[in-house]
Formats: C-alpha cells, sequence, structure tokens
C-alpha cells in the first residue's frame, strides 16, 4: 500500500469525525416518528402487526374508527342502525369523499374490502375478526348493509380494527404493489417507503375534514429504544414510542421532552392448566394469588409502568368496575385455603415464562412469595414464539403471559374465557356455563350500560374461579419534544394524529 | 488458475444443500407457528390456523416442503414472505447493498487504523506508538460493539452533536453519483456523516486483531535475510518497509479480512440494529422473531454464498500478492 494512500484515507476519516455536521434542515411542518419495528406491509388486509398499522392508518380509513379511549367514533360512514333482530347493520356513509388517486369512494369499495378480506384465497390475517359476517350489500352508491350470521355487536369494533376500505379499481389494478404504495382516503397520503429506514406521507390537501396541520410524516425504524430515545432527545425526532424503563423517571422533569401515558388494554397474568393436579383445584388457585403481592411486583419491576389488576377488565375500558376488588395479596387466606385442598406441605410448581430481561427480574420474587405457602417454584425460560406454541397446546402447568387486545370487553374476556374457545386461546381450559352465558349474551345486546353490567357479573364469576391470577395492567408511554401540540395516546398503541372529530396535532416553533 | 476457481466453484454446490437442509430443518423443528403469530392472539381460532396453514402450504410433510423448495431454489426462486407476501429476493435485494456498504466501510476503517498502526508497531517496537496501540488493540478485542455502539452514540450525537444517532441518510454510491454528475456534495456528505459510527462499530474488533497481526507479521519479516540485502544495497528505510517487507507482511492479513468479511456481514447484525441501519440484518431478525421462514432461509443462504465468495477471494488474492503461490 501506498504510504500517502492510506495517510489520505486517514485524514478523511479524522477530518470528518472532527468537522460537525450540518444537520439537514426539518421543515416546520414535518412529525419525525421513531417506531419500534419496521412494518411488513401497507395492504392492511395483509396484515394484523401493529407497526404496520400505526403507518398505513394514516392513509387509508375504515367505516368507523376507534377514539384513544377506544371509543366508537364515525370515519367513512356517518351514522349506523342495526335491524330489530341485531343480525343487520346498515351504513350511511359519507358523500363527496375522494381517494388519493382522485377516483370517488362509493359503496362498492367497502363491500370489496370486505368480501376481499373474507375470501380464503386472500390468505388474510383479519379474516378472523370479520368471519361473523353473512353478507356484505351496497344498497345504493352511499348506502351499505353488512349481516353478520347472529346478532354481533363487536362487530362494529372489529370493523375499526380490520377493515380499512381499499379502492377496488386502484387496488385490482395495482396488484401486489398496493402493499408498497396503498391509495386511501385518509389524512395524508403516500409518498416513499425505503426499506428499514423511513416512510414518509404528506398532509392530503382534499381531505374531508380539512388539510390536517402537519405537512408531512416521517416515520423512522429505530429498534434500539435507547437509541430512539437519544434521536428523540438530540432533535432527531419528535415522537417516540417504547421508552427505556430506567430513562422514565429522568424525562418526566425533562425541560424538552413531554411524557404521556395510558393504561392499554391489556392484563399481565399467570395462568394455570386447570386440567392438571394440583391446579383443578379451585382453593390451590385462589391460594396462589392470594400469595401474590402484585403491589409489589409492580413497584419492583414494572415502576411506573403498569397498574395492580383487580380482574381482566382495566380501568381504561368502559365496561371498568372501580368498585370491584379482586383477590388480594393476604397470606393467611392463602395458607388456610392451601391447608383446605389438603396442599398444606406445598408442592413443586413449573412455571413456564419468555426470556425477557423484565420477566428474569420478576421470577425471583414470585418464587419468594409463593415459598410463603410453601410452593417450590420451578422456572423454565423459553422465547417468546415457543411459549405461545406450548401455551396453544396447553402444554403447561403454569406460565406467564400477557393478553392484549382491542377495546371491545368481547377481545378482553370471549377468547380466553369461553368454554367454545377450548383447544384455541382458551389456554387454562377454563369452563363455566354461567360465564359462557354471560359472553354470549353480552355479544346480542346492543345496549352499552346493559352490556357493561353483563361483563363486570362475568368478571366477578372468573376472578372467583381465578383460571387466572391477574397481575396488572400494563401502561403505554409515549415521549415527544414540547413543541408537539395535540397528541394523545391511543389505549391499543395506535397513533392517531387527524381525525374527523376534532384531533389535529401540530408542531409549534422552538423544536 | 481459471481451472481451479472453477472446481472451487463445483465444490460449493455440495456445502450450499448442507446449509439449506440444516436451516431448513431447524426453523421447523423449534416452536413457534408462523400462522398464530401472523394473525395475532386475538383473532387466531383453531380454524383461521388451519385454513391459513393450508393456504400457504404448511400443512403438507416436511420432506414435500424442502423438495418444493429446492425445486424453487435451484430456478432462483427463494420463495414468498408468509408475512408480506412479497418476494423473499427482491426483499433481500433491497437490503443488501446496505449490509455491502456497511461491511466495507468496516473494513476500510479497520485497515486505515490498523495497518499503519500495525507497521509502525514493528519498526519501532517498543515505543509509545507500539504500546498505545497494544492497548488500544487490547481495548478493541475485549469490547462488546453493542456497548461500543452505545457508548459513540451517547458521545458524538448526544453529547457533542457532530453525528446523527442512527438511520442510514443516502447511500454512498449515490451520494459519490450526484458529486460527480452534478457537482453537489450534500448527498455524499450525508451518507458518510451517517456511516461513521456504525463502520467504526463494527470495525473496531477487526481493526485490533490486524493490528496485532501486521505488528507480528512484519517483524518476522523484517528480520528476514532479503531486507537486511535491501537495507545493505543502501535502499532507503520507508521503501524497504513498505515496498520489501509490508507487502511480504500483508498475507496473512488478507486472509483474516477475507474470511472476516463474511463474518461481518452475519456479524453486522448487531450493529445494524443498534443503528437502525437497514441491512439484511433488521430483515433476518424480524423475520426469526415472526417465523416467517422463507426469509430467513433466503437471508442465511446469501450469507452462505457471501462467506463462500470471500474465501475464494482470498485465495485468488494470494496469488497475486505473492507470484510464487500456484495453484495446480
Amino acid at each position: 500500500m501506498k504510504w500517502w494512500f492510506s495517510l489520505a484515507l486517514t485524514a478523511a476519516v479524522v477530518l470528518t469525525l472532527l468537522g460537525p455536521a450540518a444537520p439537514a434542515p426539518t421543515p416546520a411542518g414535518t412529525l419525525r416518528i421513531g417506531m419500534e419495528s419496521a412494518p411488513t406491509t401497507m395492504d392492511a388486509g395483509l396484515s394484523t402487526d401493529l407497526y404496520s398499522q400505526q403507518v398505513y392508518s394514516h392513509v387509508l380509513e375504515g367505516l368507523v374508527m376507534l377514539d384513544p379511549q377506544g371509543g366508537l367514533r364515525s370515519a367513512l360512514a356517518e351514522s349506523w342502525t342495526p335491524s330489530a333482530d341485531g343480525k343487520t347493520w346498515t351504513f350511511k356513509l359519507r358523500q363527496n369523499v375522494k381517494f388519493h388517486d382522485g377516483t370517488e369512494f362509493t359503496a362498492d369499495d367497502v363491500k370489496y374490502t370486505i368480501e376481499r378480506i373474507l375470501n380464503p384465497e386472500t390468505r388474510s390475517p383479519q379474516r378472523g375478526s370479520l368471519a361473523q359476517i353473512a353478507s356484505v350489500e351496497a344498497v345504493d352508491r352511499h348506502t351499505v348493509r353488512i349481516t353478520t350470521r347472529a346478532p354481533f355487536v363487536p362487530i362494529l369494533t372489529n370493523l375499526a380494527t380490520s377493515a380499512y376500505v381499499v379502492p377496488r379499481a386502484a387496488h385490482s389494478r395495482l396488484g401486489r404493489d398496493f402493499a408498497r404504495r396503498p391509495v386511501g382516503t385518509g389524512p395524508y397520503r403516500w409518498v416513499e417507503w425505503v426499506p428499514e429506514e423511513r416512510i414518509v406521507l404528506e398532509a392530503n390537501p382534499d381531505y374531508y375534514a380539512g388539510r390536517p396541520s402537519l405537512d408531512r410524516l416521517v416515520f423512522r425504524f429505530i429498534p434500539e429504544a435507547s437509541v430512539r430515545l437519544a434521536e428523540l432527545e438530540s432533535g432527531g425526532l419528535d415522537l417516540i414510542a417504547g421508552i427505556p424503563a430506567q430513562d422514565l423517571r429522568r424525562l418526566r422533569v425533562s425541560l424538552l421532552i413531554d411524557l404521556q401515558e395510558v393504561v392499554g388494554t391489556n392484563y399481565r397474568l399467570l395462568a394455570f392448566n386447570t386440567s392438571v393436579k394440583p391446579f383443578d383445584d379451585v382453593r390451590v388457585r385462589q391460594a396462589i394469588a392470594h400469595a401474590i403481592d402484585k403491589q409489589k411486583i409492580v413497584d419492583v419491576v414494572w415502576p411506573g409502568r403498569g397498574v395492580v389488576a383487580e380482574g381482566p377488565i382495566p380501568p381504561t375500558s368502559w365496561a371498568y368496575d372501580e368498585r370491584f376488588k379482586g383477590l388480594g395479596y393476604n397470606l393467611t387466606r392463602a395458607r388456610q385455603l392451601m391447608a383446605e385442598a389438603g396442599q398444606g406441605g406445598g408442592f413443586e410448581m413449573n412455571y413456564l415464562i419468555s426470556a425477557t430481561e423484565e420477566l428474569q427480574r420478576e421470577v425471583p420474587l414470585i418464587i419468594d412469595m409463593l415459598k410463603q405457602i410453601n410452593v417450590n417454584v420451578k422456572v423454565t425460560a423459553v422465547d417468546f414464539p415457543t411459549l405461545l406454541d406450548r401455551l396453544l397446546k396447553t402444554n403447561y402447568d403454569t406460565l406467564r403471559v400477557g393478553w392484549t387486545t382491542n377495546p371491545e370487553p368481547d377481545s378482553l374476556l370471549y377468547s380466553p374465557f369461553h368454554t367454545s374457545a377450548i383447544g384455541g386461546f382458551n389456554f387454562t381450559k377454563f369452563r363455566s356455563t354461567k360465564v359462557d352465558e354471560l359472553l354470549d349474551r353480552g355479544r346480542t345486546v346492543p345496549n352499552v350500560s346493559e352490556r357493561t353490567r353483563i361483563y363486570r357479573e362475568a368478571q366477578r364469576l372468573i376472578v372467583q374461579e381465578a383460571p387466572m391470577v391477574f397481575i396488572f395492567h400494563e401502561k403505554r408511554t409515549y415521549a415527544t419534544r414540547k413543541a408537539v401540540q395535540g397528541f394523545k395516546p391511543h389505549v391499543s398503541g395506535w397513533i392517531v394524529l387527524k381525525t374527523p372529530y376534532g384531533i389535529d396535532v401540530k408542531v409549534g416553533p422552538g423544536r | 488458475m481459471g481451472r481451479y476457481i472453477l472446481q472451487r466453484l463445483l465444490a460449493t454446490i455440495p456445502v450450499l444443500l448442507g446449509v439449506s437442509v440444516v436451516i431448513f430443518l431447524l426453523l421447523r423443528l423449534i416452536p413457534g407457528d408462523p400462522v398464530v403469530i401472523m394473525i395475532g392472539a386475538e383473532n387466531a381460532t383453531p380454524e383461521e390456523v388451519t385454513r391459513l396453514r393450508h393456504v400457504l402450504g404448511l400443512d403438507r410433510g416436511l420432506p414435500v416442503q424442502y423438495v418444493k423448495f429446492l425445486g424453487r431454489l435451484v430456478t432462483g426462486d427463494l420463495g414468498t414472505s408468509l408475512s408480506s407476501d412479497e418476494p423473499v429476493r427482491q426483499l433481500i435485494r433491497e437490503r443488501l447493498p446496505a449490509t455491502i456498504e456497511l461491511a466495507l466501510a468496516a473494513v476500510v476503517v479497520a485497515l486505515v487504523i490498523a495497518i499503519p498502526i500495525g507497521v509502525v508497531s514493528a519498526v519501532r517496537k517498543y515505543s509509545l506508538v507500539d504500546t498505545a496501540g497494544t492497548v488500544a488493540a487490547m481495548l478493541g478485542i475485549s469490547m462488546p460493539n453493542f456497548w461500543l455502539g452505545v457508548m459513540l452514540i451517547f458521545l458524538f450525537a448526544l453529547r457533542l452533536g457532530w453525528l446523527p444517532a442512527s438511520g442510514r441518510g443516502e447511500p454512498v454510491m449515490g451520494g459519490l453519483w450526484t458529486l460527480l454528475t452534478s457537482g453537489n456534495p450534500g448527498a455524499l456528505v450525508t451518507a458518510v456523516v451517517h456511516l461513521v459510527l456504525p463502520a467504526v462499530t463494527l470495525g473496531a474488533a477487526l481493526a485490533a486483531v490486524v493490528t496485532r497481526l501486521t505488528r507480528s507479521s512484519m517483524l518476522e519479516v523484517i528480520g528476514q535475510d532479503y531486507i537486511r540485502t535491501a537495507r545493505a544495497k543502501g535502499l532507503r528505510g520507508s521503501r524497504v518497509v513498505l515496498h520489501h517487507a509490508l507487502r511480504n507482511a500483508l498475507i496473512p492479513v488478507v486472509t483474516v479480512i477475507g474470511l472476516d468479511l463474511g463474518a461481518l456481514l452475519g456479524g453486522a447484525v448487531i450493529t445494524e440494529t443498534i443503528f437502525a441501519w437497514p441491512g439484511i440484518g433488521r430483515l433476518a431478525i424480524r423475520s426469526i422473531i415472526q417465523r416467517d421462514f422463507p426469509v430467513v432461509q433466503g437471508v442465511v443462504l446469501m450469507i452462505a454464498v457471501v462467506r463462500i465468495c470471500a474465501n475464494l477471494a482470498v485465495d485468488v488474492i494470494y496469488a497475486i500478492i505473492d507470484p510464487r503461490i500456484r495453484y495446480a
């Protein structure tokens, strides 16, 4: 090697290291969002993953949408009414709505979207949440009639999560390419996707609810939490999700950063396989529930990131029961129940967890707590897909997992606790005719206050039977630069920036 | 030489077959159902799972699936991603340039740092440069690169604000092209400032190895008779060191770099994750989590091919550096 060549290269590297990089100026109306993972596809019918949804939900819209608290709001449908038998829903659509390619949005596009998802050839993972739909009918250009096999109220929420409307013409023409450059009716339209690096969207000037205040959205995909935070603090991003736990306290007092949090619709739980001894005995399950100090687990392992759970329904749900108390920490009661079950001498408990940092720190607490009632915990840690596999095959004694759903109480309760879901996601093999009846009825009654009563009663029965110990509800935390105004975190982890019902996020001066 | 290369290329076929069998079986033997992960917990009824598994052909026997996979592979078709329904070849093609750029930049960083230090350390044994170089090399080898990466981000992006913390900005070749065609260096500068931290992170360990190797290899060569002869003929010291000694000392260095280039492509996974570098490592990790079999198979096979090619290239470069090396 020529010496001058290596010298020149060294000099070049040193100079680059010394010279401050001129930061590319960011236009005032741009919001830069740091995501935890890259999306897989922009074809809403082909994906259920949150990261794809976080992007395509700005381009595509459904008939209805969920507001940050999980309430139903009008989107492409102006209004909807159920028939007397509760099986048919008639949607009146907004008129004069245009797709980004200029074509008019009509009832036919809704029919196309839903029928495509239901068609088995489409291999849509969204099909399950719309499987109750028997037919979709375009009554006229601006009226759609959806009929379900049985009365099924949760279909409204499922339409909001799983039926983002695509234009029939453009979708059929683009085919596979639609997944790379979607066309919708939403507040933002497509600009570009650099794989694993960024997606850029720009304001739709013709949006029916008015042009959004933000001119451009830039989504960047940064898997490392600490690096995402470094980008936010150094001014490279404006909004991030997934904040490292150890930084929360510091960020709460930061002058540059705002923290916002919301309790998600989820519960973190310890599950029993109720078909194996000794967990087939309700007293043993209750004893273990009473022996676990949930508050301590939250304080030690998840400080600022969880609220203690009394049952499966979280405080953000409309069915939440603020007066309900679950099986609280009570060692005397726990020992008494163990003795009644003839297990006073204790036993060995196999405990399956997925090997995350937090759970590894939680385990010693659980071991210690259960030692107090002579239960000797034996831990196996595996990766999440393995855990899921064993969970679905009920190939475990006890395990630790989370259940996260959309805000509909039916999703929170039906598949984990209905007898018909045994072999699927009723992985504790829990059976209760009373709970089954309640959950079935909850699907057919349109009245919200009556549904609230039903789900509260179901929760009471489930907690009493203790197929799971409900430990806590996890919070979702977002951090924004102070200049970002009007952002509210969503219970489902969606990022909502502009809606017909009044949300319109802005970036103020002094970013 | 031509015949030798041909032989080596033919020998890669059984290697690749072996790799394909191992990765195919390994993926299917670990638990975890791609279909359940795809549908998501709340919607995965047993009927939906069975139906989707059938549509995707995952309910057929393993030998049938393997033969189909192999049949497609022969025609250069790596299959379709389970989670995005896009051709695996396209997914890899879009991300491979970023990974190659990062790996090459890491090699450049390693060479630029290591060879001068290694040479000086050998020529001025036990000098300040030698001692400092030894200490730095020890640090470079012992530091895990995720730690080094985070520390570099902390210092240069967060504290000093000199360099961006993550992302690629622009491709270097694209930036170079803009500079040459329009005379505007903006894109190239963006590309280089984004590349510096990840390249240093990935190249640090290699730089450490190469420093030590260059030093010991140079020491050995300098002690030989022909160097003394060269000096005795009255040649300048710099010419003896750079022209006569270094050239011969570089043979083991080239081996290590060649072997490491393959390792760098695979090892870039961690660096890519830290710096949000848009390469195949990111694709690989996401696909493993999603149990997206065709994509993981494609990425692993691709890395195997690159490693094989790198090894072959090393053997060829030997012959160029040292004309005495000939292959029968």
